[in-house]
């Protein structure tokens, strides 16, 4: 690694996220004008965006290749009160919490309290969405049945996809000016809704370009008062750079790197959307530049790297947002989720991994960050060798890259309707979420509390926590006289819950439509601007809405052992049971132990606890899937939890798993902590038991010793067993390679693992930036070893 | 259907043989190696009473669902599950125990029944067994795993129980009917570590058999507690595991006689 590079790394991670409060000055200074109020909603959007980027301060760090920064320095974090106005007790917490905190100075706070929030309070998104949700809704929300995903962050988890790699926003706004000409006031109703959107497009577009010509101007001066030669060229060079793009199609690999991260740093300053921004597949889109390069002999591969660097270095500067309530719980890390694909297909179907892929792995491997994430897509047409290169990386320990099954996604995105090209240009984002990339505006809102269902059904509907009747009367259970009985209580409480959860969906869904457009997102949407409406609006080509399930595993054990127990082998009276659970198992060991022990437990390639999997799944998939949304899309499912499965098991009483009230659920589609037992190709195929095709995305983690890694054979076994469990359409797998010794050891002594990086559920974290509750989770992780 | 005494089946195993693999213990064993780490296969052979069932109970904790009795059938249903898995690493189903040989015919049928579903099929055996079900399981065998601990006729009955000449018969007559072969020998140290067997073993492998492939599997104590919980005393409760410069050693004896030499697998 160069020495700027060595510099870089250091600097990005040495510095200390804290709030800084230009942007939410700049737009309420901007949204509080009679110039803007007077405008309609997209065009009041654009030009905030507009201010923002007009005003805020220009920032070209030493030894910086890329120019663009979201606040004024690397992990200096905008607040969005548009969205969520924090209180003074909010920047109390944010500032002070023990893990994931943000500093507030004296001068952000007081900027806050006296010109922000007094502003936006009771006009940002969540006030709004707040009153306008139903109670049935809110009590919900409040016991924790599901989250919102849509009350502090924005509806993102897209991802770009190669149009700005082709064309710059001149062209961009070529494309408008032609969809304005062919508006039809003649007889279509939303021409003038959309001549308004194409509008803001517009405006959105030249904020963009004006910004960069900003960069152009500042990096001349910067050349004309640098002494070091080389360093003065380069900064003239970058000026060139921001002189040609994003206004026009970028022609070197260089100036395609800058491209993107000037679209990135729009992205997240006009809003802040879930997952950031996301390049997608950065091998395929800078792949012909590369070789193209290399190939003229204008390209090093040594500088290439460098550049590669460099660029992984602007997203590590930009933590996540800041987070608080249960946004803080369900997502409670610095990490935001960008997620770098490399290999998959073509569009025409053939192996996609060229040259770059594994340059990428490189530099993902040496740079060792958080963000961005990485991952690898993995068809059945990709070489071994290409997943053996990933398999070295993941080695290491660092939970990167995740790996990707490119044949399932492809068909889960054709069975959502995307056309075949689509869906070979699309991949995974965020955590794993599949998408067409480029053309989809797929959201995830929210996670779904499985484990609380059951707890509802065996409680006739009340809330054992609140003491309140939260769910449907469906039975004591005492009196059903079968199993199926019990699950039908059981898919009554869940479809309860989902009605209302799609309902809110819709909900809140509208009111960003109307309220809080993205023009500068939706210019780089497929079909937005052709459509001449919002991302938000459904002026994507797909719209699709998810709900993600989390706890499969803790609610398939919960119902398996109420099978066995209580129908089956009859070992005790559903009385007993109940009994035991309210008493959260104390007085009642003996049968704890049996639950524990002795009782089927889904990951362990037994069909006794897998068959239900099947089930559970089948119903909460058949409850959502191909709901209509507002957008003129769908409802879907998939499977994930980032950091929920510790907030939702705080929230669910004991179950018939033998899990005590509040401990932490299951998290993917992983088994219960610890039970699965019987190696980890039993754990895969109880996982692959239900259709992840009928999915958007599964997460499962395996954590492996090192030992099983061990040597050239140990590496190929970790390819076969990647291999073995996609040959079943499985969507994902991620491993942790670290031994129980290390984490015990990095939790009593954090000082003395500083480094030490784990996977926790769809990206990695730094061990000693987890709470307490989650490193315990990982700790009781089974550890598969070999045999 | 013939059914056999199990102690377990591992999955995931990745050192009886190539690829990933799942490994099928059979209980009983003609040895009774001061060093063993699987002491229950003797224990769990006996036939069934109170004694018997309570080592049954200990050992079939969580996890490791096949302790008893089953039937081939039984075994296939669970072994096959990792196909996949065993297709795309070379991998398979390796017997191994105690000593396959021990219950023969369950071990035949089994190794027939794996092959005719088209798995590889590795035996793990101490090679002590009647030279005519040898030759049986020769037909249905893709690999064996042939252990040689002691070349001394003397030593060898003097820490196994048994003398090794038909051990040694036994290897020839695999040679000579074309089995892939390769050679296990555990490194204890002062008893099989011993410059003098390792020399001896060599030679034995140079003159009779075209077999040039030895593993060398370092002592560890992993099968100490077990003795306790058998309620037996371990014979070896102070021997420490060979050190790094031991394990050299012996690879470098075996490599420069012109031996693939592999530690622990």
């Amino acid at each position: 690694m160069r020495e700027r590079i060595q510099r870089l790394r250091k600097a990005t991670l040495e510095a200390v996220p804290r709030l800084s409060m230009e942007r939410a000055l700049l737009l309420t200074e901007c949204v509080a004008s009679p110039d803007c109020a007077r405008e309609p909603v997209p065009v009041q959007r654009a030009l905030a965006f507009r201010h923002i980027l007009t005003h805020k301060e220009l920032y070209v760090g030493p030894d910086e290749m890329f120019v663009g920064e979201r606040g004024p320095a690397p992990a200096a974090v905008p607040t969005y009160p548009e969205i969520c106005v924090h209180s003074a007790s909010d920047l109390d917490v944010l500032d002070s919490r023990a893990k994931v905190f943000y500093r507030v100075d004296a001068e952000a706070r007081r900027q806050h309290l006296e010109r922000v929030e007094p502003f936006w309070s009771g006009r940002a998104q969540r006030d709004r969405m707040f009153r306008e949700l139903p109670p049935e809704w809110i009590a919900a929300y409040e016991a924790g049945v599901f989250t919102e995903f849509m009350e502090q962050r924005t509806p993102g988890h897209t991802t770009l996809g190669g149009t700005i790699y082709r064309r710059g926003l001149a062209d961009l706004k070529g494309d408008i000016a032609r969809a304005v000409a062919a508006l039809d006031f003649d007889r279509d109703p939303a021409a003038l809704d959309r001549r308004d959107e194409l509008r803001a497009m517009d405006i959105a577009a030249d904020a963009m370009i004006a910004y960069a010509a900003r960069y152009a101007e500042r990096l001349d001066v910067l050349a004309a008062g640098e002494p070091d030669p080389a360093r003065r060229d380069e900064l003239a060079r970058m000026a060139d750079i921001c002189r040609r793009v994003p206004a026009h199609a970028p022609r070197t690999f260089r100036e395609a790197l800058q491209a993107y991260w000037f679209i990135h740093v729009g992205v997240i300053t006009e809003l802040n959307p879930w997952d950031s921004f996301n390049p997608g597949r950065l091998d395929q889109h800078l792949g012909p530049f590369f070789e193209r390069e290399r190939a003229a002999g204008t390209l090093d591969v040594e500088d290439a790297r460098e550049m590669l660097q460099a660029f992984w270095v602007k997203f590590h500067n930009h933590p996540a947002p800041p987070k608080v309530g249960v946004t803080a719980q369900e997502s409670g890390t610095y990490t935001d989720f960008t997620l770098i694909n490399t290999g998959g297909v073509r569009p025409d179907g053939t192996d996609a991994v060229n040259d770059l892929s594994y340059l990428i792995l490189d530099v993902i491997e040496e740079m060792r960050l958080l963000q961005p994430g990485s991952m690898i897509q993995v068809s059945k047409k990709n070489p071994d060798a290409f997943v053996k290169r990933a398999a070295r990386i993941v080695r290491t320990g660092f939970g990167q890259p995740s790996i990707f099954n490119t044949d399932a996604v492809v068909q889960e995105l054709l069975r959502q309707g995307k056309s075949l090209e689509d869906a070979r240009e699309g991949g995974c984002s965020g955590c794993v979420e599949a998408g067409a990339f480029g053309r989809e505006a797929y959201i995830l809102s929210g996670y779904f509390n499985l484990p609380k269902i059951v707890d509802l059904a065996l409680h006739d509907g009340l809330d054992t926590r609140t003491g309140r009747q939260l769910g449907p009367h469906t039975g004591d259970p005492r009196a059903f006289a079968s199993f199926d009985g019990l699950y039908a209580a059981f898919e009554a409480q869940l479809r309860h819950f989902v009605d209302i959860k799609v309902r809110g969906n819709n909900l809140i869904e509208r009111l960003y439509a109307r309220h809080m457009p993205v023009p500068f997102l939706s210019l780089l949407i497929d079909d937005c601007i052709a459509k001449g409406r919002d991302y938000h609006d459904g002026g994507a080509r797909y719209n699709t809405t998810y709900i993600q399930g989390v706890g499969l595993g803790t609610t398939v054990d919960a119902l398996a052992s109420l099978r066995h127990n209580v129908y089956a082998t009859r070992r005790c009276t559903m009385d007993a049971m109940l009994a035991a659970l309210d008493a959260d198992f104390a007085g009642h060991e003996a049968l704890h132990r049996a639950l524990l022990d002795d009782t089927p437990k889904y990951g362990n390639d037994d069909d006794r606890a897998d068959d239900l999997v099947r089930r559970v799944f089948g119903s909460y998939w058949s409850l959502i899937d191909g709901r209509p949304n507002v957008r003129g899309g769908a409802h879907r499912v998939d499977m994930l939890p980032t950091t929920c499965h510790v907030y939702f098991g705080r929230v669910t009483g004991a179950l018939p798993d033998g899990r005590r009230a509040g401990e932490t659920v299951s998290e993917g589609i992983s088994p219960v902590q610890g039970a699965d037992r019987r190696g980890p190709t039993a754990a895969l195929n109880s996982a692959a038991k239900f259709d992840h095709v009928k999915t958007g995305g599964t997460l499962l983690n395996q954590k492996l010793t090192p030992r099983a890694l061990a040597g050239e054979d140990g590496l190929m076994n970790l390819v076969h067993l990647v291999r073995g469990y996609f040959s079943r359409d499985a969507h994902h797998i991620q491993f942790n390679v670290v031994t129980r010794a290390t984490l015990l050891d990095a939790q009593r002594h954090p000082e003395k693992h500083r480094d030490l990086i784990v996977r926790v559920a769809g990206y990695s974290d730094y061990f000693a930036n987890l709470t307490r509750e989650l490193q315990d989770e990982i700790i009781r992780r089974t550890e598969q070893q070999d045999f | 259907m013939t059914a056999g005494r199990l102690f377990d089946i591992k999955r995931f195993s990745t050192h009886d043989g190539p690829g990933i693999r799942s490994t099928v213990f059979l209980t009983g064993c003609p040895l009774a190696c001061w060093w063993c780490h699987n002491p229950e296969a003797l224990a769990l052979h006996a036939p069934p009473g109170a004694h018997a069932a309570a080592a049954a109970a200990d050992f079939a904790a969580p996890g490791r669902g096949f302790v008893g009795e089953f039937t081939t059938a039984q075994v296939l249903d669970e072994v096959l599950r990792d196909r996949p898995y065993y297709e795309r690493s070379g991998g398979g189903v390796t017997v191994s125990g105690g000593e396959p040989f021990e219950q023969p015919a369950f071990l035949l049928d089994l190794l027939r029944e794996s092959r005719r579903c088209g798995l590889h099929t590795a035996v793990d055996t101490c090679g002590l067994a009647p030279a005519e079900v040898v030759r049986e399981a020769a037909a249905a065998t893709d690999l064996f795993l042939y252990d040689l601990k002691l070349l001394d006729p003397g030593e060898h009955e003097r820490y196994t129980g048994r003398a090794n000449g038909g051990i040694l018969e036994n290897l020839q007559l695999l040679d000579r009917l074309g089995a892939s072969i390769w050679i296990r020998i555990p490194l204890v140290p002062g008893i099989t570590a011993t410059p003098a067997n390792l020399e001896a073993t060599s030679r034995f492998l140079l003159d009779r058999v075209s077999c040039r492939r030895v593993s060398l599997l370092p002592y560890h104590r992993a099968g100490t507690a077990k003795h306790g919980r058998l309620g037996r005393a371990y014979r070896l409760p102070d021997l420490a595991p060979p050190t790094a410069e031991d394990v050299a050693a012996a690879r470098g004896h075996f490599e420069s006689k012109g031996f693939t030499v592999r530690i622990g697998a």
